[in-house]
């Protein structure tokens, strides 16, 4: 378990160099700005970014993009807490008891909570990625066509079973991804599919601009129709009472040990923040004494939540790096951006490319530090930028978005689909569609048609296949039940109903 | 205050509409899948397979959400857009497409201008050395980013040619 020591110490002196400390600061500077405003989050300020990162060594880029991911977790809980406006789907669980520390006037408090609780986490998570790396490559190694798939349909399959919300709404999601996906060339025969003569089609439809589009405008439209009006509380922090806050933090060890275990599972296997945040959270009003205080400005419900967010996020490169299977939509992002540094994520990746692998694991040692420390004494910045009228900030971002969509491939065409995603994105959120599933299968598409084909050939077309083996079986079986998880709740419904009519 | 906010959309409209959109862009998948053998080849499924097997799933799952939505019909009476609210949107939807419009003549950074200074100073009232601030501010900003720092050139129009940047 600690033959990787060695290679993080390398990874150490690839990563810490003060031009990549300055890409930390930097990230987690624009990662806060995301956090913070309206309409951007992590997966779209990632995306955003990325264009600009094509030209930088991937080792660089890499830092760049990952920090500007911490940053946007941090920067959320900073709206959570002093506005009760969550920035990210993942600082929702935080509102419930952030914001209500902050109204009875302990804001310093519930922010140097949450910003700690949040570093812990990372490093939590980044050790679990440390410890774990040699044991997945190990695993992913024995991997055929035929277990990926069948990971890919678990990973699918886990959306529609504890996703939450309409499973039919999800397999929609899922299957326009997928749809999109396979616009442009076969990777098999070479044919062009689904271009129906349209020479934009031919070169597929491009993640980047989709994500702006569902995520940027969409979320846009969606805060432009019902404005919150946000409720600020004082946002002075005083050094000495952050002090006082970082000395009894420690007290929470308990919350804090168990969130991360939640957050690190949560974030392996493909459940995403959100889920980790709400998972904790419901844990610790069960388990803690405090429980009954949940939701009324119980520090406790904050640290678990902050925790079990930012774990979840370090902890999903793992299966990132090792399997190619992002787990949530910004690592979904990152593993698109990957393929376009030229770099296939899995066991090769590590073999081949240690430098990047271990250079990327301890830039997120170095990095959760400096974003504790930068979120802490930005935060008068943040509250102040706050402050600006919606009117101003939105077609800012509006501008930002539509710049960001011609980076892309500087092609105009683009201009107008990221509108049109943009509708689609407002109306999903609207409708309660997931969009993170889309997005995922966007991104695993043509590895999961390639895995399904490859297989089908092994076995001459025989679905028999996925059972073959207990490891491919065991997953198969796990998918299946996930997809018919919704079937099982509309039986136990009927089940139910003879004995609940009263 | 009035008892209840004018409806613009009701939820179980939009429900409708948007199952009746993922059933087309379902079937519009399957049609570009028969284009090519949807079936099995000599080297195992053929090009069309996958699309067609997807485009069939959405088919099938916007019909579930189309029976869910007028099953639940009562349930989603409500507003999803009152009217107060859709004149809000598309007072800020509207200026958007114009935006991109404009900038497919006139270039990204001088539509930003013109579209700042409507929607911050016409749209929105801002005073006016926000408003001109922030419109000339802006564009600017984003030139020197993009233009000169990051070496990144984003869309011009004939401003940008009269002083020689292409």
């Amino acid at each position: 378990m600690f033959d990787n020591l060695p290679l993080l110490t390398n990874g150490f002196a690839v990563a810490i160099t003060g031009y990549h400390i300055l890409l930390m600061m930097v990230g987690v500077f624009l990662g806060i700005l995301v956090g913070v405003l309206p309409g951007l989050g992590a997966p779209n300020g990632v995306t955003l970014l990325m264009p600009l990162t094509f030209a930088m060594n991937p080792v660089s880029a890499i830092i760049l993009l990952t920090s500007m991911y911490w940053g946007a977790l941090f920067g959320g809980s900073t709206t959570s807490i002093l506005f009760n406006i969550p920035g990210e789907p993942s600082s929702v669980a935080t509102t419930f008891d952030g914001y209500p520390m902050a109204k009875a006037g302990r804001a310093t408090e519930a922010l140097t909570f949450a910003f700690m609780s949040s570093g812990f986490g990372a490093l939590f998570g980044v050790a679990a990625v440390t410890l774990l790396s040699s044991w997945a490559t190990r695993f992913a190694l024995q991997f055929s066509p035929v277990e990926y798939f069948a990971v890919f349909m678990l990973a699918f399959g886990s959306f529609v079973a504890f996703g939450g919300g309409s499973p039919f709404k999800t397999i929609i999601s899922i299957c326009i991804g997928f749809a999109f996906a396979s616009i442009g060339m076969d990777t098999v025969s070479g044919s062009m599919r689904l271009t129906y003569g349209i020479a934009d089609l031919s070169r597929g439809v491009s993640l980047l601009v989709v994500v702006i589009g569902l995520y940027g405008i969409g979320e846009l439209l969606s805060t432009m129709q019902s404005p919150i009006k946000a409720e600020a509380v004082t946002t002075r922090l005083s050094p000495r009472a952050v002090l006082a806050a970082a000395r009894i933090w420690p007290r929470y060890w308990i919350a804090l040990l168990r969130s991360a275990c939640v957050g690190c599972w949560m974030g392996i296997t493909p459940g995403g923040p959100t889920a980790a945040t709400f998972m904790s959270y419901g844990i610790a009003r069960r388990f803690s004494r405090a429980g009954a205080r949940f939701g009324k400005g119980e520090p406790e419900g904050l640290i678990s939540c902050e925790t079990a967010d930012q774990a979840s996020g370090s902890a999903a490169m793992l299966p990132m790096l090792a399997l190619g299977l992002p787990s949530s939509a910004t690592a979904a992002v990152l593993l698109g951006g990957l393929m376009i540094w030229g770099l296939t994520p899995g066991p090769s990746l590590f073999a081949e490319r240690p430098d990047f692998v271990w250079g990327l694991i301890a830039s997120m040692y170095v990095s959760n530090v400096v974003a504790v420390i930068m979120a802490l004494t930005t935060v008068p910045i943040f509250a102040a930028l706050l402050r600006v009228p919606l009117t101003i900030t939105a077609p800012l971002i509006v501008i930002v978005c539509v710049v960001g969509a011609y980076t892309v491939a500087s092609n105009t065409t683009d201009l107008w689909s990221v509108l049109l995603f943009g509708v689609v994105g407002y109306l999903m959120s609207r409708l309660e569609y997931p969009i993170a599933p889309l997005v995922l299968a966007m991104v695993l598409g043509d590895k999961a048609e390639d895995a399904f084909r490859q297989s089908m050939i092994l076995s001459k077309g025989s679905l028999a296949v996925f059972w073959s083996n207990p490891l491919a079986g065991t997953v198969a079986t796990l998918a299946l039940l996930c997809f018919a998880f919704p079937l099982f709740t509309v039986v136990w419904r009927l089940a139910k109903r003879p004995l609940g009519r009263d | 205050m009035p008892e209840r906010q004018s409806t613009l959309v009701s939820r179980f409209a939009l429900e409708v509409a948007f199952a009746l959109f993922t059933m087309a862009f379902g079937a519009t998948v399957i049609w570009g899948a028969l284009e090519f053998s949807i079936g099995w080849g000599e080297i195992g499924p053929e090009a069309g397979y996958f699309p067609f097997r997807i485009g069939s799933l959405i088919v099938l799952a916007s019909l579930v959400n189309l029976v869910l939505a007028v099953r639940r019909r009562n349930a989603a009476a409500g507003a999803v857009v009152t009217g107060e609210e859709g004149r809000r949107l598309l007072s800020f939807a509207l200026p958007i497409v114009v935006f991109v419009g404009v900038a497919m003549v006139l270039g990204i950074y001088v539509a930003s201008a013109l579209y700042l200074l409507f929607t911050v100073g016409f749209v929105a009232r801002h005073r006016l050395p926000v408003t001109v601030g922030v419109s000339l501010g802006f564009p600017l900003v984003l030139f020197v980013l993009f233009e000169i720092a990051f070496r990144t050139p984003l869309l011009k129009g004939p401003l940008e040619a009269v002083f020689g940047w292409y």
